[in-house]
């Protein structure tokens, strides 16, 4: 056995000579630690964003007009955009998990425990980014970019735009106590009364603000809220569109839409 | 070379400066990493050697990257492994299931973890049970068959264990105690079945 050992490290010997191998450098290792663990943290501030858009979608979106979404054709670019964030944050989590395992200690953490600092870290900086409105400005720059999310936006615009099923949206004009005078999305001008309106969080009553309205259709111009919304998260671009007084038509054909989709 | 009195992180600090001190480390641990090796896979001495040589050669290159917070032993064994497993996978081997070779006092320790479990299961380890049981650890599939050698024959604690084979302590538990579960139950039933 003894024989065999010297024997075995006169080889192993010879081959580094004869190949001149060498140890490779500290520093190799010392960098590829450290990108491990910047992966690791990167994806879980991915994990923690994507988190937080699906906490937009799950605390600001109209589930009382859920079925008015689900009536469209369209209705699977809703289930669309959840599964890319449930997907982005099921890629991050694995990528995180994985990169922290291959740091040099990382094998150590029991896997409940990793799971949990990880859940953790992402859940709060899901909470941040919810709360300092990341998240909604992370959907807006994906709606501006991903197609489908704009076919949302009109799908969205379509739902808003049904003043006789009580449902109404546009550019705010003037804001009186009782009263607000708002610019629909044709450029019908109403007087919506708001005396006994619910007006809901991250609504700002003041001029060239957009907002979505539930009520009821009185006639003529006239309708009653009960509830005032905000215009925000998927449709960002057609607020933009209605704050710089782009006519709706050429704002969906701006963005690659067919006007034709419109509601009449 | 003179390697008396140096301590694992000596042996890695002076061949990082002179590649002539390897050998230190080469003889320090080959004999226990051969036989690790030759349980876990039935090779032959001529692939075994060929194996080891690979193994020493990437403990070299990598002997930057060793965490003087390990035993220089875990460390080696982990590379070894690793080797092992991708030189089955590379060069589609099979492992086979040679009897285990055990020393009197690995023997002990077989009859002192598998033991307890097994009186529990109404049947007692004798010593002339051994050579059934070394039988049974031989032919367990290679996972659990790694995991019962480091712990029932190389007297590895659990943390040693996640050391070589990179996993957490409760992963490790949780491995050995479905090991020593399948060996005491693979032995319940040949001794049942007579």
């Amino acid at each position: 056995m003894a024989e065999k050992n010297h024997n075995l490290a006169t080889k192993v010997m010879a081959k580094i000579t004869n190949a001149k191998i060498t140890p490779m450098a500290r520093s190799h290792f010392v960098r590829r630690n450290a990108v491990r663990w910047l992966t690791a943290i990167i994806f879980v501030f991915v994990m923690g964003h994507s988190l937080g858009v699906l906490f937009y979608f799950l605390f600001d979106f109209d589930y009382a007009l859920l079925w008015l979404y689900l009536e469209s054709p369209v209705k699977s670019l809703v289930f669309l955009s959840l599964a890319m964030w449930f997907g982005l944050v099921a890629v991050s989590f694995a990528v995180a998990y994985w990169q922290y395992r291959q740091t040099h200690h990382g094998y150590r953490t029991e896997t409940r425990n990793l799971a949990a600092i990880i859940l953790i870290g992402t859940i709060t900086i899901a909470t941040v980014s919810y709360q300092s409105e990341v998240s909604p400005a992370l959907d807006r720059v994906f709606g501006e970019h991903v197609p489908f999310y704009l076919d949302w936006q009109k799908q969205k615009l379509q739902v808003w735009s049904q003043p006789e099923r009580g449902l109404l949206s546009g550019t705010v004009r003037s804001v009186e106590e009782e009263e607000i005078v708002i610019t629909d999305l044709t450029g019908r001008v109403w007087q919506v009364q708001i005396e006994d309106a619910l007006i809901r969080r991250r609504v700002h009553l003041t001029k060239d603000t957009v907002v979505k309205v539930i009520g009821r259709f009185e006639r003529g111009n006239r309708f009653i809220a009960q509830e005032i919304r905000p215009w925000q998260g998927h449709g960002m671009q057609m607020k933009r569109c209605l704050e710089q007084g782009i006519a709706l038509k050429d704002c969906i054909k701006n963005h690659g839409g067919d006007p034709q989709s419109l509601p009449p | 070379m003179d390697c008396t009195g140096l301590t694992d992180q000596d042996l890695v600090i002076k061949t990082l400066n002179s590649s002539d001190y390897f050998v230190c480390i080469i003889e320090k641990f080959a004999p226990r990493l051969r036989v690790f090796l030759r349980r876990l896979s039935g090779l032959a001495d001529t692939e075994l050697d060929d194996v080891m040589q690979d193994i020493y050669i990437k403990v070299y290159r990598n002997l930057a990257g060793f965490d003087p917070r390990l035993k220089l032993e875990n460390w080696v064994y982990s590379i070894a492994r690793n080797t092992l497993y991708d030189d089955f996978r590379l060069n589609n081997k099979h492992r086979t299931n040679l009897p285990l070779e055990a020393n009197i006092e690995e023997e002990q320790n077989l009859i002192n973890f598998l033991g307890e479990e097994a009186r529990a299961e109404k049947h007692l380890i004798e010593q002339e049970d051994l050579d059934r049981i070394k039988r049974i650890i031989a032919a367990l599939p290679l996972q659990m068959k790694e995991v019962a050698i480091l712990r029932f024959l190389n007297d590895k604690n659990y943390e040693e264990m996640g050391d070589i084979l990179k996993k957490p302590k409760g992963t490790v538990a949780s491995l050995v105690g479905r090991a020593r579960g399948e060996i005491v139950k693979r032995y319940n039933q040949e001794v049942g079945n007579g």
